[in-house]
C-alpha cells in the first residue's frame, strides 16, 4: 500500500490492509502447512523403516498394506458388527456407572456420616486397576458379556464418584450461604445449588471415565471377549494378519475419540453458562 | 533538590500514534492520533479509563509491541513506527504490576542481575553499588533474604531498584503500587520521590489513583476512552520535594478537582460503551 | 434527604437496626486459639449507611458472618431489632466479595431466586423482578449468564438479587473489591445513589479509605487483630454525595483523621512483628518527618 509522502494513512485504509494480511494468512497458513508436512514425513519415515528393514521393526506392514486392509474392512460386515459390539459394551457399562455413581457421589459429598461409612471401603477398592478385576469378573458373572459390562462399569465408576465428591466440595460456600439467606430450604439447596454446581465435575468425571473405559474394554476383549474391536485386533495377531492389527488399532483410536467427543458435546449442551462470549 | 537531568536524556516524543487491533475482523481502534511529549527528566503520570491506550504506549516505548502508524522518538531517535520497532533494552526499563522478582534469588542477586548478566559491571562492583542503593533508601539488612520473606511493599521497592541500577534513560511503571493499602503506599511514594530527586530520569508512570498521580507527577496526562487520545494535560505546579501536608492545600485540591472531572467524564463514557458492547 | 417510595414495590420504613453486645469470636486450632474479634459493641443505625473500615484481615468478614447468621459468636450477643440472631434469614442479605451469583442461572433466574424459594406468587415476582432490573440497568441483560457480564454488572445483579427481597438490612462485604479503579468509582456512585433513593439500613465493609468516607453516614474504624472498635466517625458531608466531593477540604480532613488512626494501628502491628511492619515503620518515620517540616 502506498501513501503520499507526508500524509498519514487513513484509519480505514489501515484496517483494509490488516484484513488482507489476515486473509492471506488463512490460506497460506504456515502452521497448517507445517502440520500437514509432519504427517507426510511420518508416513514417509514409516515406509522407509520397513523398506530398509530396521532391526525389530521389519515386520511392520507398509502404509499401503494398511490402507488396503482398511478398505477391505470398511466393506466387511463383521468389521462394522465389531464396532457395534464394542460400542454397546461401552455404553452399557458407562451409563450404569453414571446412574449408580452420580447419586452415590452426591450423597458422599453432602453427608459426612454417609461418607464416613462408605469411603473407607471405596478407597480400598479404588486403587485396584480395572484390568486386574478381569479374572474375578469372569469367575463371578454368569456370562462373558456381563463380565465385560462389569469391567467397563468399574473403569468409569470410581472416577465418576471421586469427581462428584470433589465437585460438591468445590462449590463455594458463599453460594450456599447466599441461597440460605435468600430463604432456600435444604431441598432447594440440593436441587438448585448442589446439583447444578457439581455439574462441571460430573462432566469431567464422565470425560475422563470415557477414556478409561476404552482402555479397559480393549484389554477385556483381547483376553476374554467374543467379538468387538479389541477381539478383532487380537485375532488379527493370532492369524498373523499384521496390516489388520494396525487397522484394528486405528479403528479403536477413532471409536474412542468419537465417544469422548460425544461426551464433551453433551457437556457443552448441559452447561450453557460455560460459554464465553 | 533535583540536580538537573544527566545529559538531558530521556526526552520522549509521541506523534500521531495510532494502534488498531484487528482480531477476527472486529477492528479495535485502541488509539488514534495520540500526540504529546515528555521532557527529559520529567515525571509524567498517565491516567485514564481501562482500555488499551496506556499499555499501547508503554509497549511501543519499551519495544514489546508495534504500532499501526505514527512515530515515537527517544532523544531525537525514531524508536517506533509502522515499519520500525526497536527491541527492548535496559535504557527503557519497565516495572510491572505483579511482582517479577526472581523468587529463587536473594534480594542482592536480584538487584545485581541486570548489570552482571550484561557484563557491564563485575560482580563485586555491582554488589557495592547495590548495597549503597539499598542503604540510601533505608532498606537495610535484607540483602540475603528471599522475596517471599518480605512484605509486598519491600518487594516492590527492590524491584524498582533492580530496574534503576541499570541507569535507564526512561523508567516505565505500570500501576506498580496497585493493591497496596494506604499506609504502604505512602511509604512507596516517599521512596520513589527520594530516588527521583536524587537522580532524576524520565518517568512514565501509569496509575488509577488520582492522589498518587498529582502527588508524584510533574504533569498528569489524562487519556480518553477508545480510541484513546490525550484529553487533557494538567501541569502540577507544587514545589519539590512533595510533602504530605501539601495534600491539604488549595492548589492541590484545585488540581485534584480538575483531574477528577476529566477522568470521571471519560470513565463514564468507557463504562457505557462497555455495556453496549456486552449487549 | 428525601426517600422516594419505590412505587410500592420496595417499601419505605421497616428498616432494621443491628446491635452488637460484647461480641467475641475465638477460633480454636490444634494447640493455639486465635482471638479474631474481641468484645465488639456497636450499633448499626436504622436507615443509615454504616461503613466498617479497617486493615485487611482484621476480622471484618467474620463479623459479617456473625451478623448474617452463618457463624455463631463465641460469646456476646447480636440483636436485629431486639430479637437475637440464631441463623441466616432473608431479613439480612449479604453481597459478598467474590460473586455469589449462581453461575448456572441467568440474571433473571438469579434475581428471582429468593422470591421463588419463599413461594412468592408468579405475577408479583415478575413485577418485582422487572422493576428492580430496570432500576439497576440490567433489564436488557436478564437472559444472560453471569459469566457473560462484566464485573460491575455482576455486582449490580447481586444487589438486585438482594434488594428484590426487601431485606431490613443490606450487608455488603467489600463488594467492589477486584474491580478496576474507574469501575469501582462508578459503582460507588451508583450504589450510594441507590441508597439515597431507597433508604434502608446498610452495612458496608471495606478497607479503602476513600470509599468508606465517600459512602458513609458513619465510619466505624476497626483495629488490627484482635478486631475491636477503635473509633466511630460521623461523616458530615452533604447528601446526595457526588464525586467532586473527593476534592473537598472537608473530605481531605476526615481522610487525614482516619489515616492517623490507621497509623496508630500500624505501629501496634510493628510491635507484633508482622511482615508488613517494615513498611509501617518507614511510614511512621516519614510522617513524623513531614509533620516536623510543617510546624
Amino acid at each position: 500500500m502506498r501513501r503520499a509522502r507526508g500524509r498519514w494513512p487513513d484509519t480505514m485504509e489501515m484496517i483494509r490492509e490488516l484484513r488482507l494480511k489476515r486473509e492471506f494468512k488463512k490460506v497460506f497458513n504456515i502452521r497448517l502447512l507445517r502440520g500437514f508436512l509432519s504427517i507426510v514425513m511420518f508416513v514417509v519415515l514409516w515406509q522407509l523403516v520397513v523398506f530398509i528393514k530396521v532391526p525389530y521393526l521389519e515386520n511392520l506392514p507398509y502404509p499401503k498394506d494398511v490402507a488396503v486392509g482398511a478398505t477391505e474392512a470398511a466393506g466387511s460386515r463383521t468389521y462394522w458388527f465389531g464396532w457395534g459390539i464394542s460400542l454397546s459394551r461401552i455404553f452399557a457399562g458407562f451409563i450404569i456407572a453414571q446412574i449408580i455413581g452420580i447419586p452415590l457421589g452426591l450423597a458422599m459429598g453432602i453427608s459426612k456420616a454417609f461418607k464416613d461409612y462408605t469411603f473407607p471401603v471405596f478407597e480400598m477398592l479404588r486403587p485396584v486397576p480395572p484390568i486386574a478385576w478381569i479374572p474375578l469378573a469372569i469367575l463371578f458373572w454368569p456370562t462373558r458379556e456381563l463380565s465385560i459390562y462389569f469391567l467397563v462399569f468399574i473403569g468409569a465408576f470410581f472416577i465418576i464418584v471421586i469427581n462428584v465428591i470433589q465437585g460438591v466440595s468445590n462449590i463455594s460456600v458463599s453460594l450456599k450461604w447466599a441461597a440460605s439467606s435468600l430463604g432456600a430450604r435444604p431441598k432447594d439447596i440440593f436441587w438448585k445449588v448442589l446439583v447444578p454446581g457439581s455439574l462441571p465435575s460430573i462432566i469431567t468425571g464422565m470425560t475422563v471415565g470415557m477414556g478409561v473405559t476404552w482402555n479397559v474394554l480393549i484389554a477385556a476383549e483381547m483376553i476374554a471377549g467374543q467379538g468387538g474391536l479389541g477381539r478383532m485386533t487380537w485375532e488379527a495377531y493370532t492369524n498373523n494378519n499384521i496390516p489388520f492389527i494396525v487397522v484394528g488399532m486405528i479403528s479403536i483410536g477413532v471409536a474412542g475419540y468419537l465417544c469422548s467427543t460425544l461426551v464433551r458435546w453433551l457437556g457443552e449442551k448441559a452447561m450453557p453458562w460455560k460459554k464465553r462470549f | 533538590m533535583a540536580t538537573g537531568v544527566q545529559n538531558n536524556q530521556g526526552e520522549i516524543l509521541i506523534k500521531n500514534v495510532t494502534k488498531i487491533y484487528d482480531p477476527e475482523g472486529v477492528h479495535v481502534v485502541a488509539m488514534k492520533d495520540c500526540s504529546f511529549d515528555i521532557a527529559a527528566g520529567e515525571f509524567a503520570v498517565i491516567v485514564g479509563p481501562s482500555g488499551c491506550g496506556k499499555t499501547t504506549l508503554l509497549n511501543a516505548i519499551a519495544g514489546f509491541d508495534t504500532i499501526t502508524s505514527g512515530e515515537v522518538y527517544l532523544d531525537g531517535e525514531l524508536i517506533s513506527s509502522r515499519d520500525k520497532q526497536i527491541k527492548p533494552d535496559v535504557e527503557r526499563m519497565v516495572v510491572f504490576q505483579n511482582g517479577a522478582l526472581f523468587p529463587w534469588k536473594t534480594v542482592m542477586e536480584n538487584v545485581i542481575y541486570g548489570p552482571v548478566v550484561q557484563k557491564r559491571m563485575k560482580k563485586r562492583e555491582a554488589v557495592d553499588v547495590a548495597r549503597k542503593m539499598l542503604h540510601q533508601v533505608g532498606l537495610n539488612g535484607i540483602e540475603d533474604k528471599y522475596p517471599e520473606e518480605l512484605s509486598s511493599g519491600v518487594q516492590r521497592r527492590v524491584e524498582i531498584l533492580r530496574a534503576l541500577i541499570n541507569k535507564p534513560k526512561v523508567v516505565m511503571l505500570d500501576e506498580p503500587f496497585r493493591g497496596l493499602d494506604a499506609v504502604a503506599k505512602t511509604v512507596m511514594h516517599e521512596f520513589l520521590m527520594d530516588i527521583f530527586c536524587e537522580s532524576p530520569r524520565t518517568m512514565f508512570f501509569i496509575t488509577h489513583d488520582l492522589d498518587e498521580a498529582i502527588f508524584l507527577g510533574n504533569k498528569v496526562i489524562i487519556m480518553t476512552t477508545r480510541p484513546a487520545q490525550v484529553k487533557k494535560i494538567v501541569h502540577v505546579n507544587l514545589p519539590w520535594p512533595r510533602e504530605h501536608h501539601m495534600l491539604a492545600s488549595e492548589t492541590y485540591l484545585d488540581l485534584k478537582r480538575e483531574v477528577l472531572e476529566a477522568v470521571h467524564e471519560e470513565a463514564k463514557k468507557a463504562f457505557e460503551a462497555g455495556e453496549r458492547e456486552m449487549a | 434527604m428525601s426517600n422516594r417510595n419505590g412505587e410500592g414495590i420496595l417499601s419505605k420504613g421497616d428498616f432494621g437496626e443491628v446491635r452488637l453486645e460484647g461480641v467475641t469470636k475465638v477460633y480454636a486450632k490444634a494447640d493455639q486459639s486465635q482471638r479474631v474479634l474481641d468484645e465488639c459493641t456497636f450499633r448499626v443505625q436504622r436507615g443509615k449507611l454504616t461503613v466498617l473500615m479497617g486493615p485487611s484481615a482484621c476480622g471484618k468478614t467474620v463479623l459479617i458472618n456473625l451478623i448474617a447468621g452463618y457463624e455463631r459468636p463465641t460469646s456476646g450477643r447480636i440483636f436485629i431489632d431486639e430479637s437475637p440472631v440464631t441463623g441466616p434469614g432473608h431479613d439480612r442479605l449479604v453481597v459478598f466479595q467474590e460473586t455469589a451469583l449462581f453461575p448456572w442461572m441467568t440474571v433473571y433466574s438469579n434475581v428471582v431466586f429468593g422470591c421463588q424459594v419463599r413461594g412468592v406468587g408468579r405475577v408479583e415476582t415478575k413485577d418485582r423482578a422487572e422493576h428492580i432490573l430496570k432500576k439497576v440497568g440490567l433489564f436488557e441483560f436478564r437472559d444472560k449468564y453471569p459469566s457473560q457480564l462484566s464485573g460491575g454488572m455482576q455486582r449490580r445483579a447481586e444487589l438486585a438479587r438482594a434488594m428484590i427481597n426487601d431485606p431490613k438490612i443490606m450487608i455488603l462485604d467489600e463488594p467492589f473489591r477486584g474491580l478496576d479503579a474507574m469501575t469501582r468509582q462508578l459503582m460507588q456512585e451508583f450504589y450510594v445513589g441507590l441508597f439515597e433513593e431507597i433508604g434502608r439500613t446498610n452495612l458496608f465493609v471495606t478497607h479503602e479509605i476513600d470509599e468508606a468516607i465517600f459512602l458513609a453516614d458513619r465510619v466505624i474504624v476497626f483495629t488490627f487483630q484482635p478486631g475491636k472498635v477503635k473509633a466511630e466517625i460521623d461523616i458530615d458531608l452533604p447528601r446526595p454525595r457526588e464525586f467532586h466531593m473527593l476534592a473537598s477540604p472537608r473530605f481531605m480532613e476526615i481522610r487525614e483523621q482516619v489515616i492517623e488512626l490507621l497509623y496508630e494501628e500500624a505501629s501496634k502491628a510493628f510491635a507484633a512483628g508482622s511482615k508488613a511492619a517494615y513498611d509501617l515503620m518507614g511510614a511512621i518515620v516519614a510522617r513524623k518527618g513531614a509533620c516536623e517540616k510543617c510546624e
